[in-house]
């Protein structure tokens, strides 16, 4: 077990009694047979010196538990960081920032505390996982619906703090947007409500967040301010039905009026998220005329794509619609969505799917989309053939994702972007000119990309690393900042918001260094690193 | 009562089907998903994980495995046995690994195209809980492959309580 950097012997013997004082043995983990199970299993770094290793592990059961270890955590200067079910992979899983950090395990803390479905709120505790409070409503048959990532075995607590995202509806798809209200754990151990939660009495913690006074909630989520041990969430009302409709557009230019429609749809709050493709998208079968073209030096151009396109006589672009509400709303929503098309795209056709009435049978759902319709699930498990690009899907991913503009004159232009990138770098391209965003964030486009991680291969991880910081770079450069990252890179993504000489960092820092003088709380976390540690990274 | 609360088979693939006969034949309740191990995690294993640390077995690709292996540590239980059945061109190749006796019934098994995912059934099935220092076995057949069995790798095991020091 190795001891916390900057720590004592000591201190580091004394800091474990008073843990183990306070959660009791079994609640706190120092074997290396259980530290282990902290490693991030989607490690860029696995097996590598720079790996994020932890040298102890703690799990309280409340928050006042919480505060008394954070107290300890405190008096010694043993640097800790909390996670809530520690599923967070793909973006550095349950591993810290600070090698030799203890993990602060909040899954202990898993009681959904109120789910009220007249007011469509939530509040619950940091362990609680998606199927938990699915389960719960389920069991009361309560009238809301959960938002959820893909898989659902998170947090929503923890999947809010790192702006996690899903599938559903509006401004609920954007998980920190729909919190409403926190308890926090500061650095000194003090336990501190925000919003209406500040009001001793308030029933309204979970309805209007913003109290009274500055809204300090953002300092808690990809921050190191404290350790939340409540949320509360906002909860979409249980609708009468479902259906999807696939829009087609003819030409490769009619992107732009696509994207433009589809975001009037959905910001006036009549489409849930929409899912966008291409017959030619790196999903759809090889195209050997496409594959020609894009050999060419220089790949393509925008001419020779749109005669492409109109050659094959096959859509250039879709966009899956999905409308939830009672079937006469959707009926007339779907409705408008076509007329509004038919006005403004040439040639656009609309294939409907079927009008699904909750609650589903269960031959229904074995048709439906499951995180469409807010039920948490495992199915994306169960995909990971092997391919030339991913030759062992098992050891994991790192996700790259740059926020873009909701345009179609934005897409065509990170396509544009990132080939040229991956064809100076000398790497086959993970983006083709019909590669389409991820639609999770309500207010903006995610031009993601996987890029594949080996248990085995370090040399594979190194390169893997190079490119990805190079893209960050690239990305910056035309304006584009990833939204979430694994600890090895945000140190670099911080580093790329660096407007008026990085002063963005400097008031994290300021505020850090107010609140947590210690600089005990994950340190390091997007890139905000106690004074201490400030400089030289740890 | 069997010492296995559940044994999981992915019956995607024909040797998930015969490991899932055989371990019926041996009085174990099978639980057949088909990739997605969502039904059986919500439905069943997380209530009973809830109570008290039940010993699962399965056979199944990766993905289940993963998921299943991490929310056991939530409960204190930990992997156990854990098999690799991995084709090598037209071969496959099995590594094992458990503790001795279990490692010790592997040699003794069959590894043949038929009878290695029922062998693996009885090996899972009569696999010690309570776990010694773990052994490791290789065996390698080189052309050993069912024409018609997908080239996904498959996983044997067993995830049972595991009484910390």
């Amino acid at each position: 077990m190795a001891i916390p950097p900057g720590v004592s012997e000591q201190d580091w013997a004394d800091a474990l009694q008073q843990f183990e004082r306070i959660v009791d043995r079994q609640w706190l983990f120092t074997s290396d047979d259980d530290i282990a199970l902290y490693r991030d299993a989607y490690s860029p770094v696995w097996g590598e010196p720079d790996e994020r290793l932890v040298s102890a592990a703690v799990a309280p059961d409340s928050a006042e538990q919480v505060s008394q270890v954070v107290r300890v955590a405190n008096q010694f200067r043993i640097p800790i960081f909390p996670i809530s079910t520690g599923k967070n992979l793909g973006y550095g899983g349950s591993a810290p920032n600070l090698s030799g950090s203890v993990v602060l395990d909040l899954k202990r803390l898993n009681r959904v505390i109120e789910v009220d479905d007249r007011r469509h709120f939530a509040i619950v505790e940091p362990g609680v996982a998606y199927f938990d409070l699915y389960r719960h409503i389920q069991e009361r048959g309560l009238n809301v619906w959960i938002d959820c990532p893909d898989p659902g075995w998170g947090s929503p607590v923890g999947n809010a703090l790192d702006h996690g995202v899903g599938y559903t509806f509006g401004a609920y798809r954007d998980h920190f947007h729909s919190h409403c209200g926190m308890e926090v754990v500061l650095p000194s151990g003090e336990i501190v409500r925000t919003g209406m939660g500040a009001l001793p009495g308030a029933q309204s913690w979970a309805e209007y967040r913003y109290g009274f006074g500055p809204t300090v909630d953002g300092l808690f989520a990809q921050g190191n301010c404290g350790v939340v041990t409540k949320m509360g969430l906002h909860l979409l009302p249980a609708p009468a039905a479902y259906q999807n409709s696939v829009v087609t557009v003819p030409r490769r230019r009619d992107i732009v009026p696509l994207i433009d429609l589809v975001n009037e749809l959905e910001h006036a709050g009549l489409i849930g998220m929409p899912n966008y493709g291409s017959a030619f998208g790196r999903f759809g079968p090889p195209n050997p005329e496409l594959a020609e073209l894009l050999d060419r030096p220089g790949g393509a151009s925008e001419a020779e794509l749109e005669r492409f396109v109109d050659r094959q006589n096959r859509g250039a672009w879709t966009c899956q619609l999905q409308f939830y509400g009672s079937p006469g709303v959707i009926a007339a929503h779907l409705q408008h969505a076509k007329d509004r098309f038919a006005a403004t795209v040439p040639g656009s056709t609309f294939r409907d799917g079927e009008l699904l009435r909750f609650p589903l049978t269960p031959e229904q759902m074995t048709r439906v989309r499951r995180v469409s319709v807010g039920i948490p699930n495992m199915e994306i498990f169960s995909i990971g053939a092997r391919t030339e690009l991913n030759p062992s899907p098992s050891d994991g991913h790192l996700w790259f994702s740059p926020i873009i503009p909701k345009t179609g004159e934005a897409v065509l232009e990170a396509q544009r972007v990132f080939m040229e990138a991956f064809r100076d770098l000398g790497e086959p391209s993970m983006v083709s000119p019909f590669s389409m965003p991820a639609t999770w964030m309500y207010r903006a486009f995610i031009f993601i990309m996987a890029f594949p991680i080996s248990r085995t291969n370090v040399a594979q991880n190194q390169r893997t690393r190079e490119v990805f910081r190079a893209l960050v770079k690239v990305a910056a450069e035309h304006g584009w900042g990833e939204y979430r990252t694994a600890p090895v890179f945000q140190d670099d993504v911080m580093a790329a918001y660096s407007y008026n000489d990085s002063a963005l960092l400097r008031l994290h820092e300021t505020i850090k260094d107010a609140i947590d003088p210690n600089g005990i709380v994950a340190a390091g976390r997007s890139g905000i690193w106690p004074r201490h540690l400030r400089g030289g990274r740890a | 009562m069997h010492p296995l609360y559940r044994v999981v088979s992915d019956v995607r693939f024909a040797a998930g089907a015969a490991f899932a006969r055989e371990a019926e034949r041996l009085g174990a309740s099978v639980a057949r998903i088909r990739g997605d191990v969502t039904d059986f995690w919500f439905h069943d294993l997380a209530v009973q994980w809830k109570e008290r640390p039940l010993a699962v077995a399965g056979l199944t690709a990766h993905g289940p495995l993963f998921c299943l292996e991490r929310w056991g540590w939530d409960h204190g239980l930990r992997v156990v046995y854990r098999g690799s059945h991995r084709t090598q061109g037209r071969g496959i190749e099995h590594v094992i690994s458990g503790p001795g006796a279990t490692v010790g019934r592997a040699r003794r098994l069959s590894w043949d195209a038929a009878q290695w995912a029922p062998g693996v059934a009885r090996i899972v099935t009569a696999c010690p809980i309570d776990s010694g220092l773990p052994e490791t076995l290789t065996i390698a057949r080189a052309a050993d492959r069912q024409p018609d069995e997908p080239d996904e790798p498959l996983v044997s095991w067993v995830i049972a309580a595991r009484h910390r020091a």
